[in-house]
């Protein structure tokens, strides 16, 4: 405690911590569980939220109410209450106060959080001031707490202080703007300039910060920076000698920091290019020359010189030297060099693989090391030194961990090493599948679904050489019907093991297709994670059933378990199997076997129902129209609608000879299965399409919602817009001179309607469906007018035009009316 | 780059933290205990740094503090060994002689001082 007295009154307090805050402090370090702990910061925190809220609180208390703030979210109870008040905090006066605030709000807040908003005016504020620390503080601050669209504000005054006099304010200012970098690196793209200058400032810190800043700025983009590939060396070489003060020395090692900064710079910018590498070979030979050998900072630096000789263009002495280096490492017992070891061969190797061979003895002890850190960068090194002649034991070994490892993170990954492996080495097709069979078995959720379908492409398509083929296909399928009796298979796995068994099992002499087919029927018991599953179990039911020639009983009771399934795809594809299974020698002809390379040939022109057609149209169906030519459109595109409000009043309706029917329940709800058009096309001015719509709406729909009886349209309020010449009793022949008088509705005009109620007239009189169904007519004849208006009034119009209709009594009123002369 | 400095006891305590990437509290707590529970149970012969879901945690006992530095992939796990040290030596001089308990009320002054030193 007094030591904290001593420091915070070093920082410019003149007070002492509180007495809660000591027997707070107190308190938590002696206590003894989690349980315990938790519970007294939960009611320090319950606390500091009552007093923090207070009215007079002292800037005394309050800096130390946000100190034991920020303690309280260090042990995990979040207190977003008191973010606001560091905030505040921020803006006042004194310096101290200041710094409280800041190093709170840096704490408490994050680069998206709301209050940061309130930040960039005191930030302003504090980085135009003449106070040095003050300055400071909002340089430190903004690297913490700024976001991308705080940057425009804040860039121009950061940017004035890359040139302040005070060295410490340069570097904090070179630090902001690497923040901005990471940010967005437009924003200062046009700074460069002002970075160079930095990097060759007068203080060693300013120019590290500017290496910093560099070192991001080459990972965007080497090309630009390749000219300070010198400058950079030059610093490196003055560095090894000792050019810069004492303070940057470390146990003896000059800026180490500093130096592997530099090295990574420098690989950076030769990696793949000659010339630029030339000019770094001299400065690493030296680096490493210089390195010492036994501390491990020496040895950090010697590792860094590793990475980047083996990331820069090869010179083969540099590389051996380089080599003689990491043998130091390799051969050590101390398992963090050791570790290093194996992560500088890894990258050595891919230079030049014949370093593995000498160190090869100290791996494979690795590989069997108590320690997991080290096995796993063993299992990598490997997984780099892989060629086509080691790849069976590597993937083996590899596997092997797999099995045994429960982190997903690691099992995602050798997932994805055995996968590339595999596709780039396998030695023979046979190894490829049963490799590939362990990986689905093991991580089947881990792979990605390309691989599934790489793997059974190959297994459709084979080599050029008939036997070889066979004999995968062979093994392929025996393989998997093995595989069939584990439990648990993954997904992907039984996808594959059903289509390839589905398309081959023929292969198989010996075996019985029945049983084969037992064991597949069997799968769709099961529920999967992913539906379409299923799918595939059903179709390479189908394919066996094809092959076998006949329809199992259980077979059948189990598929039509799923034809009332809610997945549509499932559902279709056992109804085709049960629709196939029927006619049993035609789905042979349908499934023919080996036949999955083979394109299908689709006719388009659905050439194979022209005689259907042609008998249809001889019966006098219609032909179909294409959408551009029906007339709804060629209307509507030929004559442009104008809205306008009709003035005149409505003529009255002359008395019609409908007769009433008998009232019904008014239960306006309409049957929810037919299709509702779009409000565009009005009935009226499209009556041909209200037919089409109409057989359309009566093939989707079942026929049991079509069929109203005209009352139940009367007292649901629907408008009716067209005749009623359905009445309860079929066709009426006379129709009244009706002029059907449209409500004001937007779209319509008055025009189309008289064209509409002639033909509606001559329509009707070639009529002679009874019934009061509204069902397909198939019997017209085709010479009928375009402009022809259907009686039949479709649901869907009449509902669109219900949402347009604005005088809904008056119409209700209308149609009661034509209804009473039905 | 540094995703975070944690200072944790032996008993799984949390003395200071400091994050360098946005992590919501909650799930800080969880992370927290996780990788001490892993540190905890390594040797003396092991290695000091370990993977640890995607990223790398690099960590160093000073009797019975635990130093925990959690790096991005493509760190040099020795540096930051040598820069855990760094900062012992740092807080050792300018507090003169540091324990574990010093920690606690002290830690708004280490992270001010750590602030100074950059990082």
């Amino acid at each position: 405690m007094e030591q904290t007295a001593r420091v915070l009154s070093q920082l410019g307090s003149k007070d002492q911590p509180s007495k809660e805050f000591q027997s707070l402090v107190r308190q938590i370090g002696e206590a003894k569980t989690k349980h315990e702990e938790d519970r007294i910061i939960k009611k320090e925190a319950a606390l500091l939220k009552d007093k923090v809220g207070g009215r007079d609180v002292t800037k005394r208390q309050m800096r130390e109410y946000l100190i034991r703030l920020i303690y309280c979210e260090m042990l995990g109870v979040e207190c977003s209450w008191g973010y606001i008040h560091a905030v505040k905090f921020t803006q006042t006066g004194s310096t101290l106060d200041k710094r409280i605030g800041y190093l709170a709000a840096s704490l408490f807040l994050h680069e998206g959080h709301e209050l940061n908003v309130l930040l960039v005016a005191t930030l302003q504020k504090d980085l135009k001031s003449s106070n040095m620390l003050e300055v400071s503080m909002a340089l430190v601050s903004i690297c913490k707490l700024v976001g991308a669209d705080m940057i425009p504000p804040l860039l121009p005054l950061v940017q004035d202080k890359l040139l302040h006099p005070k060295q410490l304010v340069r570097k904090k200012a070179v630090m902001a703007m690497h923040r901005f970098l990471l940010l967005s690196p437009d924003s200062i793209s046009h700074l460069e300039d002002d970075f160079r200058r930095s990097l060759s400032d007068q203080d060693p810190g300013v120019m590290e910060a500017a290496l910093i800043l560099f070192h991001d700025l080459i990972k965007n983009g080497p090309i630009k920076y390749k000219d300070l590939t010198e400058s950079f060396a030059m610093i490196l070489t003055q560095v090894i000698d000792r050019k810069l003060p004492e303070e940057f020395n470390y146990h003896g090692v000059p800026a180490p920091w500093m130096q592997m900064r530099l090295l990574r710079i420098l690989a950076l910018l030769g990696a793949d290019d000659l010339r630029t590498s030339e000019k770094i070979y001299p400065v690493v030979e030296r680096v490493i020359g210089s390195a010492e050998c036994n501390s491990d900072i020496g040895q950090a630096i010697s590792y860094e010189c590793i990475k980047t000789v083996a990331t820069i263009y090869p010179n083969n002495s540099v590389v051996s030297t380089t080599a003689k280096c990491l043998s130091r490492f390799v051969t050590s017992t101390n398992n963090d060099w050791r570790y290093l070891g194996i992560n500088g061969l890894a990258s050595l190797v891919q230079v030049n693989p014949k370093y593995a061979q000498e160190h090869q003895m100290v791996v494979i002890d690795c590989l069997d090391d108590p320690d997991d850190t080290l096995r796993r960068k063993t299992l990598d090194l490997l997984y780099k030194m892989t060629n086509p002649l080691n790849v069976v034991v590597i993937t083996e070994k590899l596997i092997g961990y797999l099995r045994q490892t429960r982190d997903e993170y690691i099992r995602a990954d050798l997932v994805s090493k055995v996968t590339q492996l595999a596709e780039r080495f396998a030695p023979d097709n046979i190894w490829f599948i049963q490799t590939m069979n362990a990986i689905f078995e093991l991580g089947g959720n881990l792979v990605r679904r390309e691989v599934a379908h790489n793997l059974m492409r190959l297994i459709a398509e084979g080599t050029d050489d008939e036997r070889t083929d066979v004999e995968l296909r062979q093994d392929a399928v025996s393989n998997y019907i093995e595989l069939l009796d584990k439990p648990n298979l993954p997904d992907i796995l039984i996808k594959i093991i059903c289509w390839v068994v589905g398309e081959y099992s023929y292969v198989l002499e010996d075996t019985d297709t029945e049983e084969i087919l037992e064991k597949i029927t069997r799968l769709l018991m099961r529920t999967f994670e992913d539906k379409t599953t299923t799918n595939w179990v059903v179709s390479s039911v189908t394919k066996l059933v094809a092959r076998l020639g006949s329809m199992p009983d259980n077979v059948q009771s189990q598929v039509a378990v799923y034809l009332a399934s809610t997945d549509t795809d499932v559902q279709q594809r056992c109804n085709e199997l049960l629709e196939l299974s029927q006619n049993l020698s035609m789905m042979q002809t349908v499934l023919p076997l080996d036949s999955a390379c083979e394109d299908l040939e689709v006719d388009s022109s659905l050439s194979f129902l022209d005689d259907f057609v042609t008998q249809s149209l001889a019966q006098g169906a219609s032909r179909y129209k294409p959408p551009h030519l029906r007339p709804a459109v060629l209307q509507r595109n030929q004559a442009p609608q104008a809205k306008e409000i009709r003035f005149e009043e409505y003529p009255m309706p002359a008395p019609p000879s409908f007769h009433r029917p008998a009232p019904l329940p008014s239960s306006p709800s309409p049957s929810p299965r037919v299709p509702r058009r779009p409000s565009e096309d009005s009935p009226l001015s499209s009556p041909t399409s209200a037919r089409s719509q109409i057989a359309h709406s009566v093939t989707t729909a079942p026929s049991g919602s079509l069929q109203y009886a005209p009352s139940e349209l009367s007292t649901s309020g629907i408008a009716v817009k067209t005749q009623r010449v359905w009445g309860n009793k079929g066709y009426v022949k006379e129709v009244p001179s009706v002029p059907v008088a449209t409500p004001p509705i937007a779209t319509t005009t008055t025009s189309p309607q008289q064209p509409v109620t002639v033909a509606t007239r001559e329509g009707e009189e070639g009529e002679e469906e009874g019934g009061s169904e509204r069902s397909e007519r198939s019997g017209e004849s085709p010479s009928k007018p375009i402009t022809a208006a259907g009686p039949l009034v479709s649901f869907p119009s009449m509902l669109a035009n219900c949402m347009q209709c604005e005088n809904y009594e008056v119409e209700r009123q209308r149609h009661n009316r034509q209804i009473n002369y039905t | 780059m540094l995703k975070f400095v944690l200072l944790v006891n032996k008993q799984g305590q949390t003395r200071l933290s400091q994050y360098y990437e946005y992590v919501p509290v909650e799930e800080r707590v969880t992370t927290e205990a996780d990788i001490v529970r892993k540190c905890l149970s390594r040797n003396e012969e092991s290695c000091s740094f370990m993977e640890y879901k995607n990223f790398k945690v690099v960590f160093r006992r000073y009797a019975s503090l635990y130093f925990i530095v959690g790096v991005d992939n493509s760190e040099n796990e020795l540096s930051i060994l040598e820069f855990i040290h760094n900062i012992v030596e740092t807080f050792d001089r300018y507090f003169e002689s540091v324990c574990e308990l010093d920690v606690s009320p002290l830690h708004t002054v280490v992270y001010a001082s750590k602030i100074s030193i950059g990082f």
